[in-house]
C-alpha cells in the first residue's frame, strides 16, 4: 500500500500559514485530507478530518541529545492509519516558534509512522516584509527556512523587486534547495505544496542542479547555511559510510538537514542520503543512465559549519583514480 | 495434489470483515467482542453459534476496548466517546469528551472503569463521585492493580501508580526517562511494567522499586499476555515471542526468556496466552497464527500466512477459545481446551 504523504507546514505568527490551511480545508479539490493543528480556531471543515495535537517533544532516550520527537505525532497518526477512511495527505501545522526539527525526526525514528506514511514536504510560510527582521533575531526564522522545502513568500506585493530579489538570495543562502514561491494570501496552486514528492531529492537536485554549484554572493553573514560538496569520481562506500556517520555524530546537533546523492564506487544505483540532525537514512534508487555524468553531491545546511574540514573528509572518501572504477 | 484445508477452517470459525481489526477481547463471562475500524464492533455471546453480530458504537474508530465488570464491554472511540457495550448490544455513554480521543479504557472486576483523554485520567465507580487526575503528558496506558484499588498511568518519563478511590491519596512516581506507551501489572501484584517507545520494557519491583529493563526487541512492544497463572508474560514485537519468568521474588531479573515461535521471516505482533496453563498463541506480521507449548516446545500453526498482519489476539477466561483478528478485516475463532 502507498504510503500516506504528510506536509508540515511552519512559519511565523503572522505570516499566513493559518491562510493557507483554510485554502487547504475550504477549497474544491476533491481530495481528503488529515489536518492536524493545534487550535481549531475558525478552521471550516467539510470533507476533512481535523485533531487537535498537544505539540509535545519528547527526547528519546537513546543517548543522543537532539533526537526529539513529537510524542502526540506518533499517537495521532497510528490511530488515523487504523480508520477504514484512507486519506490523501496529512497536513501537520505547527506553531510559529516550533523548530521543525522534531516533527521531520518523527518520521526517522518510529517505525509505525515510517511504515504508513511518509514526510512529502516542508513548507515553510514566511512574511516578506519581515522575513529579514525575523532572520536577524530569531533563530527559529532560520532554522524554518533551512528545513523547508516549499518556501511561500507572502504578501510580496508589499516589497519592490530588489528587496524580492535579496529575500530570495537570502533565502538560497540558508537553503539552496528550497523551492521559493512567490504569493498574496497564499494564493499559490496547493498542488506546489501538497503531495510533491520533495523528499525525493532526486527530483529537487536533478531539476536545480545550478543551486549546488553556483556560489551565492549574498551580503547578509547567515547563522544557519550551507555547504555544497561534489565529487566526479565514485566514493568509496565504507570510508564515507564511516566519515558520515562520524561528522553527524560530532557535529549533529549543528546540522540541520544534510541531503545528497552519490555514485558509490561498485553500485549502479544512484545512493540517495539525508539527515536531520543525527538521523541519517540512505536508500539506493534508480540506476546511472549511461548518458548522464555520474556526480556525487552532498549538502550540509546547519550552524558553524567548518567547509574546508567537511570537504577535506569528503575528498579523502573519493578513490584516488579514474579507473578505480573498472579495477572493481 | 490438494493441501488439506487449514486446521483453523477445519475445527474453528473464520470471518472476513471491512475494516482493520483493532482488538479482540472477552469478558468474564467468555462473551468475545472484535473492535474494527470503522468504528464497529462484532460480538459474539459465548456459546453462540451464529456469526458475530455487528453493532454501530463509535463515528471514527475504536481506540481502546476492555471487558467490563461482569458482563459485556468498554471502548473508548476517536469520536470522543467512553461507551459501555452490553452483550445485547445495547449502548450506555459513561462519558463524552467533544473533540478529544479516549485514548484507554480499562476496567476492574469490582465495578471500577477509567479512561484517559489526552493528559487526564477519569475513574468512574457506582455510587462515588468521578476522579479526575491530570499528568504533565498524554497518557500513554492504563492498567488496574490486580486488588483494583490502584491504578497504574504510563505517561513521559515513567509510570504514576494512583488511588483508584480517593482523589486525595498521594499518587506514586515511577520514574524513568523516555516515552512509555503502555503498562501491565504482574498478577502477583508485585511488578509493574511499561512498553516504551525505545522498543524496550522497563520495570519495576514495586517493594524497592529495583528496577528492571528487557530489550533486545526489534520493534515496540504492542502486545503482550499473563499467562500460566501468572508465571510467564508474553510479548510480541521480534522475531519470536519472549516469555518472561515472574515466579519467585526476583522475577525476570538475571534470567533469559522461553522464545517460542522463532521465525525467520516474520515478526511476532500479537501473543495471547492460556490462563492456567503454559500454551500460547502467537500472531505474527505475515498473517500466521501458532499456538506453542512453551514447556513441550511443540507449537502448531492453526492459521497458515495471509489474510493481512494479526492485529489483535485474545484467550478466553475459560480457557477454550483463541480469538484473533489482522488488519485487513480477517477474523478468527480457534478451541484450544484439551
Amino acid at each position: 500500500m502507498a504510503k500516506v504523504p504528510v506536509t508540515v507546514l511552519t512559519g511565523y505568527l503572522g505570516a499566513g500559514k493559518t491562510t493557507l490551511l483554510n485554502r487547504i480545508l475550504s477549497e474544491d479539490h476533491g481530495k481528503r485530507y488529515a489536518v492536524i493543528v493545534n487550535e481549531f480556531g475558525e478552521l471550516g471543515i467539510d470533507n476533512d478530518l481535523v485533531v487537535g495535537a498537544d505539540e509535545e517533544v519528547f527526547e528519546m532516550n537513546n543517548g543522543c541529545i537532539c533526537c526529539t520527537v513529537r510524542g502526540d505525532l506518533i499517537r495521532i497518526i497510528s490511530g488515523l492509519m487504523k480508520r477504514i477512511d484512507r486519506f490523501d495527505a496529512v497536513i501537520i501545522e505547527t506553531t510559529g516558534l516550533a523548530d521543525p526539527a522534531p516533527v521531520a525526526q518523527t518520521f526517522f525514528v518510529d517505525d509505525d509512522v515510517r511504515s504508513k506514511t511518509e514526510l512529502d514536504a516542508v513548507v515553510t510560510v514566511v512574511d516578506a516584509k519581515h522575513l529579514p527582521a525575523r532572520l536577524d533575531d530569531s533563530p527559529e526564522a532560520a532554522e524554518q527556512v533551512a528545513f523547508a522545502d516549499v518556501v511561500v513568500l507572502n504578501k510580496i506585493d508589499l516589497v519592490d523587486d530588489n528587496e524580492r530579489q535579496a529575500l530570495e538570495r537570502r533565502i538560497r543562502a540558508i537553503n539552496p534547495y528550497t523551492r521559493i514561491i512567490a504569493a498574496n494570501h497564499c494564493d499559490i496552486p496547493l498542488e506546489q505544496a501538497i503531495g510533491l514528492g520533495a523528499f525525493d531529492l532526486e527530483r529537487i537536485i536533478s531539476l536545480e542542479p545550478e543551486f549546488l554549484s553556483e556560489e551565492h554572493a549574498h551580503e547578509h553573514d547567515e547563522q544557519v547555511k550551507s555547504i555544497s560538496l561534489t565529487a566526479t569520481r565514485p566514493l568509496l562506500p565504507e570510508r564515507f559510510e564511516k566519515w558520515i556517520a562520524a561528522v553527524l555524530r560530532i557535529d549533529g546537533v549543528n546540522i540541520l538537514r544534510c541531503k545528497g546523492i552519490l555514485d558509490l564506487l561498485g553500485q549502479e544505483r544512484r545512493y540517495v542520503f539525508q539527515s536531520v540532525h543525527m538521523l541519517a537514512n540512505g536508500t539506493a534508487t534508480q540506476p546511472w543512465q549511461s548518458d548522464e555524468a555520474r556526480h556525487s553531491r552532498l549538502v550540509f545546511i546547519g550552524r558553524d559549519l567548518d567547509a574546508d574540514k567537511l570537504q577535506a573528509g569528503f575528498d579523502a572518501c573519493v578513490v584516488a583514480s579514474p579507473t578505480s572504477r573498472e579495477q572493481a | 495434489m490438494s493441501q488439506p484445508a487449514p486446521i483453523l477452517e477445519q475445527l474453528g470459525h473464520q470471518w472476513q470483515w471491512s475494516a482493520y481489526v483493532l482488538s479482540a477481547c472477552f469478558d468474564a463471562a467468555n462473551n468475545l467482542a472484535f473492535a474494527l475500524g470503522d468504528g464497529s464492533l462484532y460480538l459474539l455471546p459465548a456459546g453462540s453459534q451464529q456469526a458475530p453480530g455487528r453493532i454501530e458504537v463509535h463515528e471514527g474508530v475504536s481506540l481502546s476496548m476492555a471487558a467490563a465488570p461482569g458482563e459485556g464491554f468498554v471502548s473508548g472511540g476517536d469520536d470522543g466517546r467512553f461507551v459501555r457495550i452490553a452483550v445485547d448490544g445495547t449502548l450506555h455513554d459513561l462519558a463524552t469528551f467533544p473533540g478529544r480521543w479516549v485514548d484507554h479504557v480499562a476496567s476492574h472486576p469490582n465495578g471500577v472503569v477509567a479512561c484517559s483523554e489526552g493528559k487526564r485520567l477519569h475513574l468512574y465507580a457506582e455510587g462515588r463521585d468521578e476522579i479526575v487526575r491530570e499528568f504533565p503528558s498524554t497518557v500513554g496506558g492504563i492498567c488496574f492493580s490486580p486488588d483494583g484499588y490502584r491504578i497504574a498511568v504510563a505517561h513521559y518519563g515513567g509510570v504514576t501508580l494512583c488511588s483508584a478511590r480517593s482523589a486525595d491519596a498521594t499518587p506514586v512516581p515511577l520514574t524513568c526517562p523516555g516515552s512509555h506507551l503502555s503498562v501491565t501489572w504482574s498478577p502477583n501484584a508485585r511488578f509493574v511494567l511499561s512498553a516504551m517507545q525505545e522498543d524496550c520494557i522497563h520495570g519495576w519491583r514495586l517493594e524497592d522499586k529495583d528496577d528492571l529493563v528487557m530489550s533486545g526487541y526489534a520493534t515496540k512492544v504492542k502486545s503482550w499476555s499473563w499467562f500460566n497463572g501468572g508465571r510467564y508474560l508474553a510479548t510480541s514485537g521480534s522475531n519470536c515471542a519472549p516469555c518472561w519468568p515472574f515466579k519467585g521474588r526476583k522475577g525476570p531479573k538475571g534470567r533469559t526468556p522461553e522464545t517460542p515461535g522463532d521465525s525467520s521471516s516474520a515478526l511476532v505482533t500479537a501473543v495471547a496466552g492460556d490462563p492456567a496453563h503454559p500454551i500460547l498463541g502467537i500472531g505474527y506480521d505475515d498473517g500466521q497464527v501458532t499456538v506453542a507449548d512453551i514447556q513441550s516446545g511443540q507449537e502448531v500453526i492453526i492459521k497458515p500466512p495471509g489474510d493481512g498482519a494479526i492485529t489483535a489476539m485474545a484467550w478466553s477466561p475459560n480457557g477454550a477459545w483463541l480469538a484473533f483478528g489482522t488488519d485487513k478485516g480477517f477474523a478468527g475463532l480457534f478451541p484450544v481446551s484439551g
